[in-house]
């Protein structure tokens, strides 16, 4: 029987999207079997960042509307055998689907896959309240930043109010130079306002921003520090201990240097 | 002729929007209208305009002694004076370590018996309570959060929302926290907020109105002197 997560956090543009396309990744890569659905109908953007963009046919209004089994709307992803996409509608809006279709349509799924994950829309009117609908749990992205710690508690508050009890958090786009300048809050900060519980800390890393627009997943890439944050955050939802990682271990030549000194820093 | 540089209990300060009057707090309103006529003659840039919006900072004016002032500018340039509108003020309370304020006293007006509302837990942005007695929160307010009710606010933990205790008047209400770093922190009518810098050290404090003004006090037993 499959979980459905939704990934939501109330303030647009923090990575709601690219953490549900590297985690659904990271848990195919891990051999698990996923399917990621696109709750953002109007402004679709998980198929992009997938690859996947040229191989819809239906997506999830024709579902729910009837116009076709869920079967024929699920897009396999070119590159993992177990990961699938259901993409939202870009010709019609958040009201074309209601919770409680919603919900069928992601039972309708657990038996097939072991993980659903559902990308949720920025703000908390009604896309946010059809993709958390058939949610058992919820991760909630947030950026170290004022505004968007404002929005994750209002959204953890609404997610307890709608029985979603079990909420981790995700810290994105941390940049630990900023930190110890203290010109950005850190994970501590963060998670001292919102009291959930952490799930992982992924550092910004430029390789995202090149690997989102060639519609790949940064789990692929070796380079990216963001992306091994990833494949940590999908070993922890399955339920492993993982340690998080240094991020502040800096890799330039004048650290080298230092250490060949032993020079601390 | 040379102008003596005499000290003026009068400024003109130009803005954005106009001019702004700054008052010695000590003058007379004489020695005022009569600072405002000299610098009239020699600041005439400022009232080549049809309608001059004024501000006035410094000493307090009566509506008497504005509109004099007004008046005074009127006749003497031919300029349409306004008074800018004032905007709501939130000021910052006063904090009152060592009043020594006996609690005694405030357990008999503020704590009479009223249904109190009992929130345990976290409030998150976006919640709000609203209330007809007292309300106790175990858990921290959040900003975002809101706490509205006609009685006391006790919170055990850190209060970062906006709380009105007394909303129906009774100026007799307390707001208590571990933390006080309230968004605003209002008890009946009046308005406080939290100064600018963030405190280094949080601690146990009790808000209450006294003269019209709300005072911060500690409530950290280590600090009261017995």
């Amino acid at each position: 029987m499959g979980q459905v997560i939704v990934i939501t956090s109330g303030k647009g543009g923090v990575g709601k999207t690219t953490t549900t396309a590297n985690m659904g990744a990271a848990l195919a890569k891990l051999d698990k079997k996923v399917v990621l659905v696109d709750g953002d109908i109007g402004l679709r953007n998980l198929d992009l960042v997938m690859g996947l963009e040229n191989r819809i046919v239906f997506n999830l209004v024709d579902v729910v509307e009837g116009t076709c089994e869920l079967s024929k709307a699920l897009v396999k992803d070119k590159r993992f055998n177990n990961l699938y996409l259901l993409p939202a509608a870009q010709t019609k809006d958040k009201d074309s689907v209601n919770p409680a279709q919603m919900k069928a349509l992601t039972d309708g799924l657990r038996k097939d896959f072991d993980y659903i994950i559902v990308d949720c829309p920025a703000g908390i009117e009604q896309g946010f309240k059809n993709a958390i609908s058939g949610a058992d749990r919820a991760i909630v992205v947030a950026t170290p930043e004022m505004s968007s710690v404002r929005d994750a508690d209002r959204i953890i508050g609404l997610l307890n109010s709608n029985g979603i009890k079990d909420t981790r958090l995700i810290v994105n786009r941390i940049k630990m130079d900023m930190v110890k300048t203290n010109d950005m809050m850190n994970v501590d900060d963060v998670v001292d306002v919102l009291a959930v519980k952490l799930i992982g800390v992924v550092p910004d890393d430029k390789n995202i921003v090149i690997a989102t627009n060639n519609g790949e997943p940064a789990v692929n890439d070796v380079k990216s520090t963001a992306g091994k944050a990833y494949i940590n955050i999908a070993k922890r939802v399955m339920g492993e201990e993982v340690e998080f990682l240094d991020l502040e271990e800096d890799h330039g030549l004048m650290s080298k240097i230092k250490k060949i000194f032993g020079v601390n820093k | 002729m040379i102008a003596l540089l005499i000290a003026s209990d009068v400024t003109f300060k130009g803005n954005k929007d106009g001019l702004t009057l700054v008052l010695k707090e000590t003058s007379t309103i004489e020695k005022i209208l009569d600072d405002i006529s000299k610098k009239i003659s020699i600041n005439k840039k400022f009232f080549k305009v049809d309608v001059l919006k004024i501000d006035f900072k410094g000493r307090n004016l009566t509506k008497d002694e504005e509109d004099k002032i007004m008046e005074l500018i009127n006749e003497r340039t031919g300029t349409k004076v306004e008074k800018v509108q004032e905007e709501i003020k939130v000021p910052i309370p006063k904090k009152n370590y060592n009043v020594g304020l006996d609690m005694s006293e405030l357990a008999l007006k503020a704590f009479c018996e009223g249904n109190t509302k009992f929130y345990k837990g976290t409030m998150r942005s976006g919640q709000s309570i609203k209330h007809d007695g007292n309300v106790v929160v175990l858990g921290d307010v959040n900003a975002g959060a809101e706490i509205i009710c006609t009685g006391n606010i006790i919170v055990l933990g850190c209060v970062k929302g906006i709380v009105h205790a007394g909303s129906c008047g009774d100026e007799n209400s307390i707001v208590a926290a571990l933390g006080l770093q309230p968004l605003q922190l209002r008890i009946s009518g009046i308005i406080t907020r939290s100064p600018d810098e963030e405190p280094k050290m949080l601690s146990p404090e009790l808000a209450y109105i006294k003269d019209k003004n709300i005072f911060i006090e500690s409530i950290d037993t280590r600090y009261k002197q017995h």
